[in-house]
């Protein structure tokens, strides 16, 4: 696992045109988004959060507690059926991919032309604001292509944690955004919430049902074309089924179900706050498939990935 | 101009734009706001990208237009809407996308063939050019045109499979979350994306 996360760090580091400043990134702000994912796994905190896109509103619960370096974590839907999710014994040093990219490492090392997401994104430094009674530092996140989102994030200046942020469209619509109500550091208290449900988040996917209708995919599959700077999340053999990709930043999944037969090709769109979903039918090499792209990036971006699946044995380059 | 053109304008920007909304957007082409927004809109894009507006001023339209003009076997009639409607900026994009559109069309109309009819796939119709056909891989194809019944898609077709992309969407939610929770900044909190934390049996 670990191997694996390291090639694909290696291979990472030799995507892409590199500048020895980054053309002009905001370091102040490549820090403090250094300090976000940080923060983000070692601070203990609760509180309670909501989630809105369109005019739907969701409120959570969510803690995190870190001792003797194992984290523990959950969320607890507030409204509708009580369910929670629970992450356990998720030890501070399994960083993934999308964490390390984010993170500065030797990032002003002078021998390092590695910009890390500043590659991707142009980033900028905004005014102070109040976030459930805190004090935070707004970084604005904008894309420098088409095929990711920008983002509007607000950090709490005492503890790094990420306060609130906004995932924004190329035409500046606001597509979703969370953000804390209230928030409590240090030792978390025992949650006296009732729950119907409780989902075990994975670790990865080897747990996982079968969700998918039809039976397993037999053989490698690729995605072979992925934009600039994602990576997989997981290693290459580690699922016949779904892989992830991350830009450190955004996040999507492609899912693939191999079908009997294709009654008729085409495509399909749906979109839920910032999340996109494209499926299409197609036959690749012959053989009849449903794939599926999950994630935060923009339609066109699930459909030139979905475009892209082939069978084979090399990963996305 | 009304904000429903702009929503529309907006959508077509982000390449997401359905056939209603290109037809909307055609409908009010001759628009004087309309063209001046749309420019507007590609300088912006262009200025944030680029962090310059230069050489958003050339004129191609009329290269563009010879080009189309030149074309064997496409229905040009209404080219001369198309003067109008193509501005400085604009036509850039707008060349661009067709001439992607013939060449995506005219490549894999090869490779689905046009006689066999396995697994449904219905014919093309006799004597419609490849030139404009609009499609990917895989996809249906759908004549290009400028005038409006040629726009008119399958309707159901693609209705099944946006439900199966709906579908998809929750199904796959919870299982697409647990990865984005471990490598996206905002941590768990991407968990209040999914509608319902059961697995479905």
């Amino acid at each position: 696992m670990l191997r694996n996360i390291l090639s694909v760090l290696v291979l990472a580091s030799f995507v892409g045109p590199a500048w020895s400043d980054c053309q002009g990134a905001d370091k102040t702000a490549l820090r403090w988004l250094d300090r976000m994912s940080r923060s983000l796994r070692e601070t203990s905190y609760q509180g309670v959060f909501t989630y809105q896109h369109g005019l739907s509103v969701q409120a959570m619960r969510i803690s995190h507690s870190v001792k003797n370096n194992i984290e523990t974590e959950e969320v607890t839907r507030l409204s509708g059926s009580g369910e929670r999710v629970v992450r356990t014994k998720h030890p501070l040093d399994c960083i993934h991919p999308g964490h390390r990219l984010v993170r500065l490492g030797a990032l002003y090392s002078d021998a390092s032309d590695d910009c890390g997401i500043a590659d991707y994104y142009q980033l900028k430094m905004g005014n102070l604001k109040r976030i459930a009674g805190r004090t935070a530092v707004t970084v604005h996140v904008r894309p420098r292509d088409m095929y990711r989102y920008g983002y509007q994030m607000a950090i709490d200046t005492e503890t790094g944690l990420l306060l609130k942020t906004q995932t924004i469209a190329e035409d500046g619509r606001v597509l979703e955004r969370f953000q804390f109500a209230d928030l409590k550091i240090g030792e978390v208290e025992t949650d006296g919430t009732q729950v119907d449900v409780i989902h075990n988040a994975s670790h990865n996917f080897h747990a996982e049902p079968d969700f998918s209708e039809h039976g397993d995919v037999v053989g490698h599959w690729v995605v072979k074309w992925v934009p600039q700077g994602f990576v997989l999340t997981q290693g290459e053999s580690s699922s016949t089924r779904n892989k992830t990709f991350t830009d450190g930043l955004a996040v999507f999944t492609v899912f693939l179900e191999q079908l009997p037969e294709l009654p008729q090709p085409g495509a399909g769109r749906a979109r839920q706050g910032g999340t996109t979903a494209y499926t299409r039918g197609m036959n690749v090499s012959g053989q009849p498939v449903l794939v599926t792209v999950l994630g935060e990036v923009p339609m066109n971006t699930a459909r030139m990935v979905a475009d892209s699946i082939a069978w084979g044995a090399n990963g996305a380059d | 101009m009304s904000e429903q053109i702009r929503e529309s304008l907006s959508a077509l920007m982000d390449g997401e734009a359905n056939e209603l909304e290109i037809q909307r957007i055609l409908k009010h082409a001759d628009a004087e706001s309309l063209r001046s927004t749309w420019m507007r809109y590609h300088l912006v894009r262009h200025t944030i990208r680029e962090g310059s507006a230069a050489y958003t001023d050339i004129d191609v339209s009329a290269g563009v237009m010879a080009a189309l003009s030149a074309e064997p076997g496409i229905d040009i009639k209404p080219v001369a809407r198309w003067k109008n409607f193509l501005q400085p900026a604009a036509s850039f994009a707008v060349a661009a996308s067709v001439f992607a559109a013939v060449l995506v069309g005219g490549q894999f109309y090869g490779l689905l063939g046009t006689g066999s009819n396995v697994n449904g796939v219905p014919e093309f119709a006799a004597g419609v050019s490849t030139v404009g056909m609009v499609n990917t891989l895989g996809g249906s194809a759908v004549r290009a045109g400028y005038a409006s019944p040629a726009l008119k898609p399958a309707p159901e077709r693609y209705a099944d499979y946006n439900r199966m992309a709906r579908q998809r969407l929750q199904r796959y939610m919870l299982s697409h979350t647990d990865e984005a929770s471990l490598n996206a900044p905002q941590g768990m909190m991407p968990y209040a994306r999914v509608a319902t934390f059961k697995v479905e049996d």
